[in-house]
């Protein structure tokens, strides 16, 4: 592969990850599309949400969960920012943030959450395809989440 | 240059070109510059944004004037999640997710809004325009009220 060909593939990948985050994104946003979703990692995929939400190891493992999810979020909003990462040949790793409005699955009545968070990721291209081999997300640790009616100042985290 | 990698090229090419245009598409829309607007679109595009269906550039420039100005004292799109299909080497498909702010005129509201855009797109002579555009709306609310009480509020005319 010579320097024209490779600067070549690297654009090829950037635009791939990116629609990969925004097509995971789409889909939480259309039930948390438990099978479209869980398709966009490889086999021995991890989505880890940190203590709060807990860590999901393979595929049907993440499947489940999403399946679990869809049914306490009645609807969500994540919209995709300032996304950052390294393309190094097959493999590339980074973050999106994300801002997501959700309703709060845990409260009843149910409330209004506004999240600003960070989700890390590790992805892989086989055949050409780009994968998610790791997605986390903490919510201990991004920026915050508040109840959208209090308003911006009392950040929860 | 071989074919492969001409193509390939020109599909990078094609897929810039389409989020230049939807991009253009909402500043211009809160620039509230209808000739913009209408410039975004090929001449027999199809709309959708919720208030029936819109064919032509006339009846689309028409939609969005009249709606502004009688309804909206402003507006503002932030779109996001772009997902791009090139179909053919001229038509293609996408979806966006947009959140959006708007002011109403009477009564003075805030409203607060998000939906997934589902587009089409062709080339026509070389330049990548809009050629349909359905909204699907997610919620629409009163900012001071939040979107689990009040998930799908009307708009002023409805």
């Amino acid at each position: 592969m010579n320097d024209t060909e490779r600067r070549l593939a690297l654009a090829e990948s950037i635009l791939a990850i990116k629609a990969l985050s925004h097509r995971y994104s789409n889909l939480c946003d259309r039930g948390f599309d438990p099978d479209r979703i869980s398709a966009l990692f490889v086999d021995d995929g991890v989505w880890d949400g940190g203590e709060i939400v807990g860590r999901f190891e393979g595929r049907e493992a993440i499947r489940t969960f999403l399946a679990g999810l869809a049914k306490v979020v009645t609807w969500s909003g994540h919209f995709v920012v300032n996304d950052e990462f390294e393309v190094t040949g097959d493999t590339a790793s980074g973050l999106w943030r994300c801002i997501a409005v959700v309703n709060n699955p845990g409260v009843e009545p149910p409330i209004d959450n506004w999240y600003f968070q960070d989700y890390h990721f590790e992805c892989v291209s086989k055949d050409g395809v780009w994968k998610f081999r790791s997605i986390r997300t903490d919510l201990r640790k991004t920026t915050g989440y508040v109840p959208y009616i209090a308003g911006h100042a009392p950040v929860i985290r | 240059m071989d074919g492969d990698f001409a193509a390939r090229l020109r599909r990078i090419e094609d897929l810039e070109a389409i989020r230049d245009i939807k991009h253009r598409y909402f500043i211009a829309l809160d620039k509230a510059d209808w000739a913009g607007v209408v410039r975004c679109f090929t001449e027999d595009a199809e709309i959708d944004v919720g208030l029936g269906v819109q064919r032509g550039l006339e009846e689309i420039a028409n939609i969005f004037h009249e709606v502004y100005v009688k309804a909206f004292d402003w507006w503002s799109h932030q779109a996001s999640n772009p997902v791009i299909d090139i179909t053919s080497p001229t038509t293609a498909t996408g979806t966006w997710e947009l959140e959006g702010f708007v002011v109403t005129q009477s009564p003075a509201t805030g409203l607060w809004t998000a939906v997934f855009y589902e587009d089409e797109y062709r080339c026509d002579n070389g330049k990548w325009l809009i050629s349909r555009s359905t909204v699907v709306p997610i919620f629409r609310c009163d900012v001071e009220v939040g979107y689990t009480k009040q998930r799908m509020v009307g708009l002023p005319e409805d």
